[in-house]
């Protein structure tokens, strides 16, 4: 799966001009804010850490480093709408607003710079702003991801490898440095001890450096957590022509940026990322994991300076300005792969359901990746379904079934109650169409042909999956947590005693396998008794399962009026006990006699 | 204003005859004494004292940020120190104040040197110097420094050390305890003036940095082309060489330094020529002394490379107490109130005598004996002589007759005007100077008050950044006062 750009915005020529700008603010962003008057060095965080002499070649390639280093954020900018796709893949929507332009590193104020230099080992060489004054990307750059996977456990952790590429990219900037340096050294030193020279004054040097052919591949680990994506640099090849305005410093220069992009990837740019995913994702907990994170790595580091560099490096965070936008043929690309794509899980597969969860990203939770699943999901385990597939009366009136109106019922008009009044405040899905509404036939309460066991399983059923829905939906961030297991509160509705021992096996019932759903089955067809024994199998022959259940109800479907799309509901897997739900049945199921099947799967 | 330690220290290098103004490092320091004078940026307060002959001590105290306050010892063994040093009260503001330096020719000091060892045994009879057998008669001696700062606990030390009549070593240290700053550096200095040349080896531990530079004075000997026959004026071409060894920077410059006089006006000028080869900068200075009250200087900086231009100018105005300035004349007759400073004001004239001498010796024997009015010494000689050779000096006398009196015209007005500035009491001095890059404008007043040494100033910057030619002023780095007392 591979993920272009949006074309027209690199043929634009405003893109060229927002990076040149992007970038030069962004270089002399840091010069405004550490520019102290006089005998105050500047430097970036990153490369202060990786010059560490005073010479000529090691002091400009300070400038050239860091500017390299937002050329290869800016090629990183592909990595970070890659993980938008990743997250649009997962059917997010509306959060994913990612253009595909520049990020920008801001970069805080300089600690390390403070401390170093009494020791005047860093040097006031940059005169001026850095100027970007040429950018060129006549290549797209290209993003695929070679290989997902996402049934890892924890549900909330995506792995992903991802190749990068970018080539024939165009940098070139300008900028003021300082060549005497002797001076800059001699300011800083304590005037007692140097020596007066004569004639020493500045001689400022105008300089431009030139980032042709920039050529970018890199194969990448990604790891999508609940609140940050972090990413790795396995294979990276970065090559390109450098040219300087002042060719006795070009080797040395050149030398050092080659020195230094290793530690861009490896440190700096995954850093950036991961706080700006953290930023982005959860802007609350920001603050707080960025401490976190900042504790991690200065726990890692027993060394001291690089502690600092560490923290500093936290503290990059990439412009949100830029996410604002994305490609508008990425997301319709996406779209189209969610749509067809409906997985078993189903929750959170639905925009309309995500844009009313906005911030919910853990909705992609267990899905996989299954085509016509909708098939599966035309059945829902009810009442309805379990009493009229095993008795197909042709009776009009039905009778609510709740268990308490199963103990208390006095009307032959039976009162549907939504499983919503179980939990409070929480959207059911499988209910929220009235016509799935889990009614007891009114000729089953009539015949007296229902047994309470039953009745109570399919309840229980019902109640588990919506309570782990619901879960997810409030708790985004503790799906980790193992549900415990969940005695079901019978107590209010069931008061006899009687009750009391039916809640024991229910309870029972929850935990056990398909066995105890067999009771089921066996009320039902003999077709279907023919699956009954192969569920009973083995679990890893769900999929020859799926496809034989596939035919089943297709056969069924012939019999009965096929579900229209819109009735489709879609039953929801809670964490511990996952279902493949199969229901199929008629629209006006209360009035027809048509067949209903119902199998209820436990995996 | 001279720091008082940094007053003994010259005081030392004067009672040894080490001619500090001869070293590369100071062949700008008239332009640079008048366009880059520090201003002092706290208020500071320094006592100092004299505890023996031989010891010295300063308490200085700094008003920043927090008060920060220094002590130094010194200690030295040279002889005589006590009678050339001044404390606060009787001190004249030109010795306490860096301003326009009067540069003696090298030459003169030569010549002294050169009359004690070789030639001078025809002349031994004719002047009787005391400077001279001082010459004679060498002893090293040394000057240790130490001072220590406090809060921040930073040691600076510092010894120079005359080795011989021709070498002087000089080793400074600082080194810090505070806490992440590694301050432990040390720089030495090898000078050797011999001949014409004043050379120096430097090293520094700080970046490894190592130097070397030299001075060399062309005219060693009055010049024969001039039109002006008293000859007072200096050329000397200098050069120096630096490399820091950890990071490579190098350094270089070559100077040029003609010091001469107006020869109607007598009023000392300095023109300095400074090139750095390696980043083509180019520096010329001119310096003017126009009456005894004022000095002026300009300075223009031009770089061959970036054709970068500057141009600075700066002045100072010396505010003379009329009532007790003295006259040109009264250094002969002894009636200044500072007697002991117009004793070495008549060792100085005795030493332009003296040189002079030599100067007359160079050119022809006729000429020394006709400047028998002048010299008592060649009356005798000329008794010796028959009548004949009598009536050829008297010609000889008549045909230079009228030379002779110009230069002797040319060379009192010359030294008048040096007398007048040295002896005259000045009671303060405004300093300024302004640079057209930098834009801005320095302004420093120090002066005298009641037996203390004051000195005030403040810098005004006009940035065009800020938006107009509002003048920026700030008060809190730019303004400062230093009060000194010694005694």
């Amino acid at each position: 799966m591979s993920f272009k750009f949006n074309e027209n915005l690199f043929k634009d020529e405003d893109f060229n001009e927002k990076i040149k700008q992007k970038l030069t603010n962004l270089l002399t962003k840091s010069l405004v804010k550490d520019d102290i008057p006089k005998s105050n060095s500047i430097y970036y965080d990153v490369t202060s850490s990786l010059n560490n002499s005073n010479s000529i070649g090691s002091s400009t390639s300070a400038v050239t480093t860091a500017t390299t280093a937002n050329n290869v954020i800016r090629s990183s900018t592909d990595k970070y709408s890659n993980f938008t796709t990743l997250n649009n893949n997962a059917g997010l929507f509306k959060t994913s607003k990612v253009r595909n332009s520049s990020t920008i590193i801001s970069t805080g104020t300089n600690s390390v710079n403070k401390s170093l230099s009494n020791s005047n080992k860093i040097s006031n060489f940059l005169k001026d702003e850095i100027k970007i004054t040429k950018v060129d990307f006549p290549m797209i750059p290209q993003v695929e991801i070679l290989d997902m996977d996402i049934t890892t456990e924890p549900r909330s952790l995506i792995k992903a490898i991802g190749n990068i590429s970018c080539c024939n990219a165009f940098i070139q900037l300008e900028t003021v440095i300082e060549s005497n340096l002797l001076m800059t050294t001699l300011q800083m030193s304590p005037s007692f001890i140097t020596p007066r020279l004569i004639d020493n004054n500045s001689f400022k040097v105008p300089i431009t450096m030139t980032f042709s052919r920039i050529k970018l591949e890199a194969i990448t680990n990604v790891f999508m957590r609940n609140h940050g994506i972090s990413i790795s640099f396995n294979d990276v090849s970065l090559d390109f022509k450098f040219d300087c305005s002042i060719k006795i410093l070009q080797n040395t220069i050149e030398k050092k940026l080659k020195n230094s992009i290793y530690s861009i990837f490896k440190e700096v740019l995954p850093t950036a990322i991961f706080n700006t995913s953290q930023h982005w994702l959860n802007p609350n907990k920001f603050n707080q994991n960025n401490t976190n994170s900042s504790n991690n790595n200065s726990n890692s580091n027993n060394n001291k300076s690089k502690d600092e560099i560490l923290t500093e490096i936290n503290k990059i965070v990439l412009d949100e300005n830029d996410l604002q936008e994305i490609s508008i043929e990425n997301m319709s690309k996406l779209a189209s792969i969610i749509k067809s794509r409906y997985t078993l899980s189903l929750h959170g597969t639905n925009p309309l359901i995500s844009n009313s969860y906005p911030n919910n990203f853990i909705n992609f939770n267990g899905c996989l990746e299954r085509q016509n699943l909708y098939r599966f999901i035309s059945a829902m385990p009810s009442l309805q379904n379990f009493y009229h597939g095993s008795k197909s009366n042709n009776k009009r009136n039905f009778i609510a079934n709740t268990n308490e109106t199963n103990a208390t019922r006095s009307n032959s008009i039976g009162y549907r109650v939504t499983e919503s009044h179980h939990i409070k405040g929480n959207k059911i899905r499988c209910t929220t169409n009235n016509e799935k509404e889990n009614y007891l036939p009114q000729d089953v309460l009539d015949t007296g042909n229902f047994e309470l066991n039953d009745i109570i399983n399919i309840q229980n059923k019902l109640y588990e999956r919506n309570y782990h829905n619901s879960n997810h939906i409030n708790n985004d961030t503790n799906s980790n947590v193992q549900p415990r297991n969940r005695v079901i509160r019978l107590n209010k509705l069931l008061k006899s005693k009687k009750n009391k021992k039916l809640k024991e096996e229910t309870k029972e019932k929850i935990n056990v396998t398909a066995g105890s759903e067999s009771t089921i089955y066996t009320r039902e067809n003999n077709q279907e008794e023919f699956f009954e024994s192969k569920l009973l199998s083995e679990t890893k022959e769900m999929n020859k399962f799926v496809d034989s259940l596939l035919t089943n109800t297709v056969n069924n479907g012939t019999n009965s009026e096929k579900p229209s799309d819109s009735s489709l509901s879609s039953p929801t897997i809670s964490k511990s006990i996952g279902f493949v739900g199969l229901n199929s049945y008629n629209s006006l199921w209360g009035y027809n006699n048509n067949i209903n099947n119902s199998i209820i799967i436990t995996l | 204003m001279l720091d008082y330690m940094d007053y003994i220290v010259r005081a030392f290098e004067q009672q040894t005859n080490w001619y500090s103004d001869n070293s590369y490092e100071n062949i700008t320091a008239t332009s640079r004494s008048l366009l880059n004078f520090t201003i002092p940026q706290s208020i500071k307060f320094q006592t100092s004292n004299k505890s023996t002959d031989y010891t010295y001590s300063t308490l200085e105290l700094t008003r920043g940020k927090k008060i920060n306050g220094s002590l130094t010892y010194l200690y030295t063994d040279v002889e005589g120190l006590n009678k050339i040093l001044r404390n606060s009260n009787t001190i004249a503001l030109q010795d306490a104040i860096e301003t326009y330096k009067y540069i003696q020719p090298s030459f003169t000091i030569d010549n002294s040197k050169h009359l004690t060892n070789s030639e001078l045994l025809s002349f031994k009879s004719n002047v009787s110097n005391s400077r001279n057998t001082t010459y004679n008669e060498f002893r090293p001696s040394s000057l240790y420094l130490g001072r220590l700062y406090y809060p921040s606990s930073v040691l600076e030390a510092m010894m120079i050390k005359r080795l011989s009549p021709y070498t002087q070593m000089t080793i400074k240290c600082i080194s810090s305890t505070t806490r992440g700053s590694n301050l432990n550096f040390w720089t030495f200095y090898w000078q050797h003036y011999k001949g014409h040349n004043c050379q120096e080896c430097v090293f520094s531990s700080n970046d490894g940095l190592c130097g070397y530079r030299i001075l060399h004075n062309v005219t060693t000997s009055p010049s024969k082309f001039n039109s002006s026959l008293y000859n007072n004026s200096s050329l000397a071409v200098g050069a120096e060489l630096w490399l820091s060894l950890s990071s490579l920077n190098p350094g270089c410059s070559t100077s040029l330094r003609y010091c001469t006089h107006s020869a109607y006006t007598g009023r000392p000028l300095t023109l300095t020529f400074t090139w750095n080869p390696l980043f083509g900068h180019v520096s010329s200075t001119y310096s003017a002394k126009t009456t005894s009250n004022s000095t002026f200087t300009t300075k223009y900086d031009f770089n061959l490379y970036s054709t970068e231009a500057n141009l600075s100018f700066g002045c100072e105005f010396w505010k003379s107490d009329t009532l007790t300035s003295l006259s040109p004349t009264s250094i002969n007759t002894n009636t200044s109130l500072d007697v002991e400073k117009a004793k070495i004001k008549i060792d100085a004239q005795s030493e332009i005598i003296d040189s002079d001498n030599t100067n007359q010796e160079m050119f022809s024997s006729n000429r020394k004996i006709s400047t028998e009015s002048s010299i008592m010494p060649q009356n005798e000689n000329l008794v010796n002589y028959s009548n004949s050779q009598q009536q050829y000096i008297k010609d000889v006398t008549h045909t230079f007759e009228s030379s002779l009196i110009r230069l002797d015209k040319e060379k009192s007005i010359i030294e008048d005007f040096e007398n007048k500035f040295n002896n005259k009491k000045y009671s303060s001095v405004w300093k300024l100077s302004t640079s057209l890059m930098d834009k801005n404008l320095k302004i420093l007043w120090e002066g005298k008050f009641k037996g203390f040494l004051l000195s005030a100033g403040t810098e005004l910057l006009f940035n065009r950044q800020n938006k107009g030619i509002q003048p920026m002023i700030n008060p809190a780095t730019q303004f400062g006062i230093n009060i000194q007392y010694s005694s």
